[in-house]
């Protein structure tokens, strides 16, 4: 080969192709969906996405969240479940539990209680980190938040075969305190029950989530597709 | 050719003596050619023939290319941004209204999704930590208690069949009356349970989701107590509550 | 000393007396040498960090005690760090080395200016080390392929750049007019990456998209560092090494020009295969799983190429511990990439998606493919760079066989695993309608993969050590006089 030109020339249009087709594109019909109801689509039953409304200030129509009277979903994480968010990414929660339901008919998401419908695009769209995953050594977490209680996943953190017999979960205990219990001022309220076979010291110790475990269960409790979008309407 | 002589092993490891450098001055013809044995016994450096290309390559080409035509036009969801099933076109789905539901079947479901994690495919639960709903006395009494239980759930310490627990179970008002009757009938009268109880109505569930609207703590032992008694195990419908038999055919 | 026939001579493009050529050759390698022997040592200490990552990884699947306390080497952290310690770490270095070798040795160029690049590499490793640190520190990004902390970014992309800016420099001062076909894969690949890691950063760490169009940027980004980087450098290696050791010309250079356009137009679109069922409109993932089947073209292609350049001369090759690599290397680029296109499809792809028979593909490619060609392509650079020969063929003939063995092991067992586990999860009872294996059982049955999976990582992990051994060796012995007049081959007499 000796066109040097047309060698760069290739190059440069082979990768630009797949950065519009799957990048730009995309962006362009997925970058702007907004939270919506499934109420409101169009004559032919696209889904409108968002709620208009008027912006008191500017005067212009813009989008909006959960104005009165309309709940447009997913709404954002706020509080400790956004920084409960963040312990889930430090720790890696990814590479084993994957946040994204399978369609019925294709797997078993469906059947196994991960979720009553397929995840779609616009469940993700307030998620500054968007983490899919690509593997299930655990479950699926799209709807964790529905299927078990905080004191569930404080003791499935703190030890896993508490919860899950011969779970290779890695152990969060370092996320939990274990102090004495005060003589004083007797058991904290705030402790966590640990059976007795998994206790550290049963009578004697407490075990008291850290404010990181505290933001990652809440984070977890968050964890829910449980409501309807336009998307749901659709033969799928 | 060098490459292909053999390997002299025994001048390993080496003496000690130090190397000359390339750059080292009074390199005679010999040395130099020393130097360089390496470079020198190195094959040309890589060219190109140019056989053609085989024909059957071609024909497996154009087939891939074709397919591909095909799967995109079949499976390309008509490139739709809201269109995730490709098997399916991407038309609104009719109303088909209301279906007949297996409650045995939704109870089986509904389970596996949201008991089964803590009370086990066999119903048996973990010793010590989350108590039995197969052969127990709690699931076997009233069915109104059970259904507190599911709808606001339960903690504290608990009794059932004589061992005590001591945790917390969440609540599932999430759940629709369908359901919650669908799985309390489940464990109440699926044979490998082994709980001999009749079915829960789901009228029974609206009533007593309606009576205690509003309430978000969990219930406690004693609390049920209060209104329901102590669980024996053996508890018979009011007259008109249990549902009437499937009419025998033989009589 | 064997001369080429006329007739190739007369044929090739690239032919030139052969005093001029060693004398060139010579040239090169003397100015390579500071930076190979560079790259070589960094990607080999950044090859043993990320075993001893491997192993803490593999042991804690199935034995979760292991250093169980300790936040830093939780498993999220450590997978991540063995993950970035073997691609930024290793893999790009080793490229560092070897790719700008070729091109250098086939511009027939003495390299100038090469403290750009050494430059550029040092920074690299700094801040490849920095990031690798943040991960275990727990300033990672939450996004696969990309998780070293965005604080380390900018320092890598200079680096980079240095790097790039370097090598389009040494193929703008080439003295041939002729391009040969592995020139063509490391231009591409040292213009692809840049692109691909600033808009990967970009649009992910930096500016993030919104939604799921940072998992496609996730993917489009991962799926190429393997496609439009490691593969480019692996194929572009073989096609140089192949040829020159066995001293026979490429069989065809049309199929080298189909494989290589082939591979630039359908690499980069597969990687949405990694999102086959996930939150992604239909026709995204369709296009990704077109493009995946469409590589077997290439692939097939490449196969042949490299096939009917080697048929024959197999005793030669066996010889030669860079033939034996690479061939090894080579053979299985075709068995990975055919088994990446039927995976790709939606059918397979439902039971293998969310397994280790992911994680088994993944090492397929990265080692089975990549690797094992860059270290053939080690055992042919070094000597010349040194103008040593390798101390040991004992060692070389070690690390052959712990690796290629130990890899093959590690591939079958978690694609039998991954497998089982797929289809296991996926099994529905038809009565009941639920899933027929509960979770928990079906990660049970996983335990003794992971164990078997382990074992094949020790059996590695002593192939990297004997390498290690081997290289460090090299690098310090004072060989004697004459010694080395002879090349180090692995089947004396042949």
């Amino acid at each position: 080969m000796r066109s040097l030109p047309l060698l760069f020339l290739g190059v440069f249009f082979t990768i630009a192709s797949s950065w519009v087709g799957i990048v730009l594109v995309s962006n362009i019909q997925l970058g702007g969906l907004e939270p919506a109801t499934p109420e409101l689509t169009d004559a032919e039953g696209n889904p409108i996405a968002g709620v208009f409304f008027e912006d008191p200030e500017t005067g212009e129509m813009r989008f909006g969240l959960n104005q009165e009277g309309v709940e447009a979903y997913p709404v954002p994480l706020v509080g400790a479940a956004r920084r409960g968010k963040l312990v889930y990414e430090q720790m890696g929660c990814l590479y084993c539990h994957s946040q994204q339901v399978r369609r019925q008919g294709f797997g078993s998401d469906y059947e196994r209680g991960w979720g009553e419908r397929q995840s779609v695009a616009r469940d993700y769209i307030h998620q500054e980190r968007v983490m899919l995953g690509t593997m299930r050594t655990g479950p699926d977490l799209s709807n964790v938040g529905l299927r078990y209680s905080e004191l569930w996943q404080h003791q499935h953190l703190f030890n896993p075969k508490i919860t899950s017999p011969d779970s290779i979960m890695p152990r969060y205990a370092f996320l939990y305190d274990v102090r004495e219990i005060s003589e004083s001022r007797g058991p904290s309220p705030n402790a966590i029950e640990i059976p007795e076979d998994f206790h550290p010291g049963p009578g004697e110790l407490e075990v008291i989530p850290t404010q990181r475990a505290r933001d990652l269960v809440t984070y977890l409790m968050n964890l829910r597709q449980d409501y309807d979008l336009p998307e749901m309407q659709r033969e799928q | 050719m060098s490459d292909k002589l053999p390997q002299d092993k025994k001048q390993y490891p080496p003496t000690g003596e130090p190397r000359e450098t390339f750059e080292g001055h009074g390199f005679d013809d010999d040395r130099l050619q020393r130097v360089h044995a390496q470079l020198m016994r190195e094959k040309e450096e890589p060219s190109e023939s140019f056989s053609p290309t085989p024909l059957f390559l071609v024909f497996v080409f154009m087939i891939l290319a074709f397919w591909a035509g095909v799967y995109m036009v079949w499976y390309g969801g008509e490139f739709s941004a809201f269109h995730y099933d490709e098997t399916k076109s991407a038309v609104v789905a009719e109303d088909t209204g209301p279906r007949e539901i297996d409650m045995m079947a939704l109870g089986r479901r509904v389970y596996a999704q949201n008991c089964q994690v803590c009370h086990q495919a066999s119903g048996d639960g973990q010793r010590g930590v989350y108590p039995p709903v197969a052969r127990a006395d709690w699931v076997q009494d009233n069915p109104e208690r059970l259904i507190k239980v599911v709808l606001h759930g339960l903690e504290g310490r608990v009794e059932v069949n004589g061992n005590a627990y001591n945790n917390a179970m969440q609540a599932f008002g999430r759940l629709n009356d369908q359901q919650v009757a669908a799985v309390l009938t489940y464990i109440r009268t699926d044979p490998d349970f082994g709980n001999d109880s009749y079915p829960v109505r789901e009228e029974l569930v609206a009533e007593v989701r309606s009576e205690y609207d509003g309430r978000r703590n969990a219930w406690t032992q004693p609390e049920l107590e209060d209104i329901h008694g102590p669980v024996t195990g053996e508890w018979s419908p009011p007259e008109g509550e249990e549902p009437e038999e499937e009419p025998d055919p033989a009589s | 000393m064997s001369f080429p026939s006329t007739l190739t001579e007369a044929m090739s493009p690239t032919a030139e007396p052969k005093s001029d050529l060693w004398a060139k050759l010579s040239e090169v390698d003397r100015s390579m040498k500071v930076l190979g022997v560079f790259f070589v040592v960094c990607a080999l200490l950044w090859l043993m960090a990320g075993t001893v990552f491997a192993l803490v990884a593999s042991i804690k699947m199935h034995n979760v005690d292991f250093l169980g306390d300790s936040e830093a080497w939780t498993w999220g952290r450590v997978r991540s760090a063995h993950l970035n310690a073997m691609i930024y770490g290793w893999a790009f270095n080793v490229s560092f080395a070897v790719a700008p070798w070729i091109m250098a040795r086939l511009c027939r160029t003495r390299v100038r200016f090469t403290n750009i690049f050494l430059f550029g590499g040092i920074f690299w490793n700094i801040g490849v080390t920095i990031g690798i640190y943040g991960i275990l520190a727990g300033h990672k990004v939450g996004v696969e392929w990309l998780e070293f902390p965005a604080y380390v970014t900018p320092v890598l992309a200079l680096a980079f750049a240095f790097i790039g800016v370097w090598v389009i420099l040494l193929f703008r001062w080439r003295q041939t007019g002729h391009v040969y076909v592995s020139q063509w894969y490391f231009l591409a690949a040292f213009f692809w990456l840049p692109w691909l890691y600033a808009m990967a950063q970009i649009m992910i760490v930096h500016e993030p998209a919104r939604g799921v169009v940072q998992a496609l940027t996730n993917w489009w980004f991962a799926h190429n560092v393997l496609g439009l980087w490691l593969t480019p450098i692996a194929v572009g290696a073989a096609y140089y090494l192949i040829p020159k050791v066995l001293g026979r010309p490429i069989y065809s250079y049309y199929l080298s020009v189909i494989g290589f356009w082939a591979l630039a137009l359908f690499y980069n679109w597969a990687g949405v295969h990694h999102l086959i069922g996930g939150p992604v409109p239909a026709w995204v993932i369709s296009a990704g799983t077109v493009a995946s089947v469409m590589m077997v073209i290439p692939v097939i292609v490449v196969a042949i190429n490299h096939h009917m350049t080697v048929v024959g001369l197999h005793r030669e090759g066996w010889a030669s511990p860079t033939i034996r690599f690479v061939v090894f290397g080579a053979i299985n680029y075709t068995a990975v990439s055919l088994l990446g296109s039927a995976m790709a499809l939606r059918s397979v792809n439902e039971i293998t998606h969310f397994t280790h028979f992911t994680v088994s593909h993944s090492h397929h490619g990265v080692y089975s493919f990549f690797t094992m060609i860059m270290f053939g392509g080690i055992y042919y650079m070094l000597p010349r760079l040194l103008n040593r020969e390798w101390p040991s063929a004992m060692l070389i003939s070690l690390h052959w066989w712990t690796t290629a063995v130990g890899v093959t092991l590690m591939v079958i067992v978690l694609a039998i695993g991954g497998f089982i586990q797929g289809m296991q999860l996926n099994a529905i009872d038809p009565e009941t309608e639920t899933a027929a294996f509960e979770f928990l059982d079906v990660m049970r049955g996983t335990i003794p993969y992971m164990v078997m999976r382990s074992m094949t990582g020790v059996l590695i992990t002593i192939g990297h050590v004997a390498f290690f051994i081997n290289i460090v060796w090299m690098l310090f012995r004072r060989p004697a006089e004459g010694s080395d007049s002879r090349p180090t081959l692995l089947t004396p007499g042949s």
